[in-house]
């Protein structure tokens, strides 16, 4: 146990190893972290307020019919498939990826102390995420019930309880498939194979709930009232049903039970990765090495010269896709984001006979100017919701690390690289949002009747919206990039500038979807021309921020010693 | 031809990590540059590289000034660092390539020049491969391959030899002997005496942020008793500086 807590306490320091420079350089360092993270606050208030809202009309609503639980219930299962989902690619990565593996593997260490401070590590870093939806929904829902002191305290202790199990889950998955492919060549590949395989699963045993009950039994225990519903959503986490008693019901003998429950979970993992751990971990670091002689027709093919811009993307493109950290933090997201949403649709419709995708459609009517205009209107939100989960250029200055005074020595100038850098982002993004919506607007011109003419502007302001999302992104790392890692885990997760720049993104595209919605209803043009009109405007925005951006760019690069 | 005319570098406004520095490495021949830790040799290297900007002076390479003419400049440059792990990802003829489109170095001839290069380094095999799975030896071996594709007039090495093994060590400083003896110029940071003692033409030692000699280390010899090493030499001329 002891050496449990002297790893967990060294790993949560080296995990924020940026706080590790020397005494001038670390106090300036540390008054700009704590004025970011005071910035980085108040702009997540609003989204805790709308939170606190949410919990207090839940509350509110509920209450009326006595099914005041069911609010707790839904809070809960919703933190759960957050934490499953984002628990997914940060164990893997925790506990197979980072640098020191090779490190703690030779010391006289037992692997469930390795994996239990790393457990314990990501378990801290969960709980800022959960922490940040849960305590003011709890606040919200505790406020309008007027609880008293045993709620709050209850509620603290669940809130600590909560992401256990979740994770839990994901170590064990994790560690059973790492051991189960452990003998596949290219572990890279695997590495990522495994997180997508374990997504899809987390967002598909996620989506199995047991609310499939039939509808005369679902009313009968709705007016049954006292907190009847309660614990019908838990699907894969039956255990949350002791967590939801024990809160809403102030109940001491249920927050025992659900302690009990998570703690033998904890064993068990435990007990699964002092068996199976080593063998996953040894010589996941090692790379293939064929040691092949490349044919001399392979080498004039790779020698094939090109021009400057095109190797400086290229070298980009490889090392986003080849390194897992980058792949599976900055670019899978931005490709699998429908399946993510597919996954769920598909489980309802096999679980509800009755529901098929073509209702789906059929609820957009895409002939008529309203139709159109929705259909565009959805693409522009879809390509600006594309900063949310493209973090290509939003981290491309910071992923250089250590190495960014390569930048300086290559004969390129920096402006070539800049723009190399911007463009594989906002070639991942095109291919990534605006080519699966080409792709729904073609199928649309020829199977819904919608107007061929759409292809266009539909083109032009997923293209734009891109633009300007990356532009944002790249802006924010280039201010403050994260340049100081020992892991790349680093400069892509513990990287608060990231966060910074993502809400940005989210402010700025609800800002041009709010106005363009807005201009629309008071303009009163026809579609084709006001599509026109926002084309304009998106493409004047994107120059003007490309501009402003390269500008800055390489004054600042020229200032990063 | 490398000239530095009163460089200075000052950080944090306060603290000089190079001061006044003026020597310059002449063509056809290896120069030393030596110092103990924290003395100034990288700092003073990235200044030459243009990685930092001098707070004060000029450094003109080949007779270009690296400020005014910063892209033109680095072309003449090979550089290895003392870090080869960059890249990592990269298949070592991929990097290769990336390096060769970089420095402008012409498509035909290319594969040939890779192949007569990956030879000579016992290299041809782990081409293919990435530079994550070579040996750091292997990571030094490719970055001085990457440097010297374009055949550079100034070859700028920092730390070079770290990590080779006898017979890549003994091919680098075969390299770097041919490239001095076709008037062309070579400038290295070592902190292994022995190695300077055989290799370089002209040492330059700086301590402290000032260069204490610049010479052959037959002059250096002069001022010493017969039969003082190396070794006690700079100790005396970085202690006394």
């Amino acid at each position: 146990m002891h050496k449990y807590l002297l790893l967990t306490r060294k790993l949560f320091k080296s995990g924020l190893g940026g706080f590790a420079t020397s005494n001038k350089k670390k106090k300036r360092f540390q008054a700009g972290q704590a004025v970011l993270w005071v910035f980085l606050c108040i702009c997540l208030l609003p989204v805790m307020g709308m939170v606190y809202v949410l919990g207090r009309e839940s509350y509110n609503v509920m209450s009326v019919i006595g099914q005041e639980g069911i609010a707790l219930s839904m809070a809960f299962f919703a933190s759960s498939v957050l934490s499953l989902v984002l628990g997914f690619p940060m164990l893997i990565t925790v506990f197979y990826m980072t640098g020191d593996i090779e490190r703690l593997m030779y010391l006289p260490v037992r692997p469930w102390q390795i994996v239990g401070a790393k457990f314990t590590i990501s378990l801290i870093f969960t709980y800022l995420t959960s922490f940040y939806f849960l305590l003011p929904f709890m606040a919200g829902y505790g406020m309008a019930a007027g609880a008293g002191i045993g709620f709050w305290l209850l509620t603290v202790v669940s809130l600590f309880l909560l992401p256990v199990m979740p994770l839990v889950y994901c170590g064990i998955i994790s560690i059973i498939l790492m051991r189960v492919f452990k003998r596949a060549k290219n572990k890279d590949f695997l590495t990522v194979i495994s997180v997508i395989l374990s997504l899809c699963l987390a967002f598909g045993i996620s989506s199995v709930t047991n609310l499939n009950l039939e509808g005369g039994a679902l009313q009968e225990l709705l007016l049954k009232g006292g907190n009847s519903l309660m614990g019908l959503m838990n699907g894969i986490f039956p255990a949350l049903r002791f967590l939801e008693e024990a809160v809403a019901e102030e109940s001491i003998l249920s927050l025992f039970i659900f302690l009990a429950i998570t703690a033998a979970s904890v064993v068990v993992f435990f007990l699964i990765a002092e068996h199976l751990y080593f063998a996953g971990a040894m010589g996941m670091r090692e790379t293939k090495a064929g040691r092949k002689q490349i044919s001399a027709e392979e080498s004039r093919r790779l020698s094939r010269r090109k021009s400057v811009m095109s190797a400086y993307l290229r070298k980009e493109i490889r090392l986003l896709v080849r390194s897992p950290i980058y792949f599976m933090n900055c670019v899978m997201l931005i490709f699998i984001w429908p399946l993510l949403i597919l996954i769920p649709v598909g489980i309802q419709a096999f679980q509800n006979q009755d529901f098929s995708i073509g209702d789906l459609f059929r609820l957009i009517s895409m002939e008529g100017p309203e139709g159109e205009a929705l259909v565009l209107f959805l693409v522009l939100c879809v390509s600006l919701g594309s900063g949310l989960f493209n973090y290509i250029a939003g981290t491309s200055i910071s992923r250089e690390g250590k190495g960014i005074y390569l930048m300086k020595v290559i004969p390129v100038p920096i402006r070539v690289q800049l723009r190399a850098k911007l463009l594989s982002g906002v070639c991942f993004g095109v291919a990534g949002t605006t080519l699966y919506c080409m792709v729904f607007l073609v199928v649309s011109v020829f199977v819904f009747g919608l107007p061929a003419w759409t292809l266009l502007p539909a083109l032009i302001g997923s293209v734009c919206a891109n633009v300007i999302q990356c532009t944002i992104q790249f802006f924010v790392d280039l201010f403050h990039p994260k340049l100081t890692w020992e892991s790349e885990q680093q400069a892509v997760k513990q990287n608060i500038t990231l966060v910074l720049g993502m809400l940005l993104n989210m402010a700025v595209g609800a800002g041009i979807g709010v106005l363009v919605f807005w201009l629309n209803g008071i303009l009163a043009l026809s579609l084709p021309v006001y599509a026109g009109i926002v084309c304009m405007g998106l493409l004047a925005l994107a120059f003007v921020l490309y501009k402003l951006v390269m500008a800055y760019g390489v004054k600042r690069i020229g200032e990063l010693e | 031809m490398i000239q530095l005319e009163h460089v200075s570098k000052v950080y944090s406004g306060t603290h000089k990590a190079v001061d006044d520095c003026s020597f310059s490495v002449e063509d056809g021949k290896i120069t030393g540059f030596i110092g103990p830790n924290g003395a100034g040799k990288t700092t003073t290297i990235k200044m030459i590289m243009g990685i930092l900007e001098a707070t004060d002076g000029n450094i003109l390479l080949d007779g270009m000034d690296i400020r005014e003419n910063a892209i033109e400049a680095k072309r003449k440059i090979g550089f290895v660092s003392d870090n080869p792990d960059s890249f990592l990802r990269l298949k070592g003829l991929e990097y290769l390539n990336f390096m060769a489109d970089i420095y402008d170095v012409p498509g035909e001839g290319r594969a040939e020049k890779i192949r007569s290069m990956a030879e000579r380094f016992e290299m041809t095999e782990a081409l293919g491969d990435k530079i994550l799975s070579y040996s750091h030896g292997m990571r030094q071996k490719i970055m001085v391959m990457g440097a010297l594709l374009h055949e550079p007039s100034l070859w700028i090495l920092d730390e070079p030899l770290t990590g080779l093994d006898p017979r890549a060590a003994f091919e680098l400083k075969d390299m770097m002997r041919e490239h001095a003896a076709s008037g062309r110029t070579v400038l290295f940071s070592t902190h292994v005496l022995e190695v300077a003692e055989k290799l370089c033409d002209k040492v330059v030692i700086i301590n402290h942020g000032h260069i204490v000699y610049q010479g052959t280390l037959e002059r250096l010899r002069e001022g010493y008793p017969e039969g003082t090493s190396l070794e006690e030499i700079f100790l005396a001329v970085t202690e006394h500086a």
